[in-house]
């Protein structure tokens, strides 16, 4: 995947018509989180793993929640593809739960039916879920497998990613064949708790 | 009969449970060592991994909460992998400060033991060193790791958001643990430096930027190999180094395996263990006198 130039960085004035000024207050509830208290240092960014491959980078996407620019952070590939290794949130002079902000928007992007940012990443997490529907665990081999029927449209450059390594590695058994499960009572109780707006996505 | 020094619930995770033998089995000898008695939960399930909490943020607090509800009350909990500690962490976290998700899950799954505490497996380690080292008890059989120059690989498993950061544990314990068991750590850019998780089967040239950068510079502050507490980053490790086909790789060690050396497993012994690497590292035990 290419570098992202920022969004940012264009001459175009910020467009607050459409703007949802309630927005930051009810991220930093479900998040646990207090926005306004950003200070745009641009830590965040700096530690992001991820920062080179984002529109706006977890910064932008701070600025663009209290702004309240709602459909311009839902839509970003920002949230997307946010790794979730919690770096902002450890260095954050302001102590704020910035992964857990991404969590909250990705969830909403889906709630509200928008456009995804990163289709096959959120494809990935379905085809995890799926497999933690099904056995109440997750299996390696079948997330894989899912993950690659989700995403047939790629072409056959993803198809064939990885495949000669990763049956490799299932023949070596470093990652099991068979996935490991849950007793019926618990996998029917997983299924209610395992849902969400991704299922239909 | 054998006394145990700690009873504790064991939760595998996935990952331990389906694959990762090499780390499994080398747990238990450390375990049994320490004499840490583990009982594996019965009929847990998933804490939600990376996904989980990445499509709707009631998923770990859920999953967590049917974890919660299998295990006996009165033993801590001890869970190898550092994303699953995260996960269960988020649940406690949430069904112990918000009464009434607790009684949500308490009426859907009966009672919920949230005050049990939950231990990482490194602060278990790192715990029970600590307090060998005051009390001045040595370890029967211990071969210290002379000679071997490592590079601590964290990942993202150090990084908390502020309400979940534990405050008992100094931010180096691996460190610590690795200096007490003989080995020569070495100062280097990117121990907290993420390997990619989920984002290395989607994008694998992204991961093949991420580990050449990581594995590039330990090797270049001196380490002879990396040792990592996570069982996901030490396959991600593998994987891109392989892939990226990358000059001079370092192998990756789990915690565990250095453990079970220390503790005086001989390391020819257990071939099993080295098998299962995509980077061997028998040449390297040999070359510092620790293979028999």
């Amino acid at each position: 995947m290419n570098r992202e130039v920022k969004k940012f960085s264009s001459q175009e004035p910020i467009n607050m018509s459409a703007s949802d000024l309630g927005f930051a207050k009810q991220v930093g509830k479900v998040a646990g989180t207090d926005l306004n208290s950003c200070l745009t240092c641009m830590s965040c960014s700096g530690g992001c793993p991820m920062y080179p491959y984002m529109d706006y980078g977890p910064h932008g996407i701070m600025r663009l929640a209290v702004l309240g620019l709602k459909k311009e952070a839902l839509t970003s590939t920002t949230i997307w593809r946010c790794v979730g290794c919690h770096t902002c949130a450890a260095v954050c002079p302001m102590a704020i739960n910035i992964a857990g902000v991404m969590d909250y928007l990705r969830e909403e992007c889906l709630a509200e039916k928008l456009p995804v940012g990163d289709v096959p990443l959120m494809q990935f997490h379905r085809a995890f879920l799926t497999s933690v529907r099904f056995h109440g665990r997750a299996s390696k081999v079948e997330l894989m497998g899912l993950h690659k029927l989700f995403t047939l449209g790629g072409g056959p450059k993803t198809w064939m990613q990885d495949a000669v390594l990763g049956v490799k590695m299932i023949l070596m058994r470093k990652l099991h064949l068979l996935p490991s499960r849950v007793s019926g009572v618990g996998r029917g109780q997983i299924k209610k708790f395992v849902t969400g707006p991704w299922r239909s996505r | 009969m054998t006394e145990y020094l700690m009873e504790a619930s064991y939760f595998p995770g996935c990952t331990m449970k389906t694959g990762v033998d090499e780390s499994n089995k080398p747990m238990q000898l450390v375990l049994s060592k320490l004499r840490v008695n583990l009982e594996e939960i019965n009929d847990w399930n998933c804490c939600g991994s990376s996904s989980g909490h990445a499509m709707n943020h009631e998923i770990p607090v859920a999953m967590g909460a049917r974890n919660f509800s299998r295990i006996p009350v009165g033993k801590p909990v001890v869970i190898p992998c550092p994303n699953c500690y995260r996960n269960w962490s988020t649940a406690k976290h949430h069904l112990e400060t918000e009464p009434e998700t607790k009684k949500k899950y308490e009426d859907a799954l009966g009672r919920l033991p949230v005050e049990t505490p939950i231990l990482n497996i490194y602060d278990l380690y790192y715990q029970v060193f600590n307090t060998a080292k005051e009390k001045s008890i040595a370890f029967e059989g211990a071969k210290p790791l002379a000679g071997l120059k490592v590079a601590v690989y964290y990942g993202c498993s150090a990084m908390y958001p502020k309400d979940l950061r534990p405050n008992d544990q100094p931010r180096d314990s691996v460190e610590r643990l690795m200096k007490d068991l003989g080995a020569e750590v070495v100062v280097w850019p990117w121990p907290h430096k993420c390997c990619s998780a989920f984002v290395s089967a989607v994008y694998p040239e992204i991961a093949e930027e991420f580990i050449t950068q990581i594995v590039g510079g330990a090797a270049q502050a001196g380490a002879e190999c990396l040792v990592t507490t996570c069982a996901m980053c030490q396959m991600n490790v593998e994987m891109r180094i392989k892939s990226s086909n990358m000059a001079n790789p370092l192998p990756i060690f789990h915690l565990n395996q250095l453990m079970a050396i220390y503790l005086g497993e001989k390391a020819s012994a257990h071939q099993d263990w080295w098998k299962f690497h995509l980077v061997d590292p028998v040449p390297l035990l040999k070359k510092v006198n620790l293979w028999d």
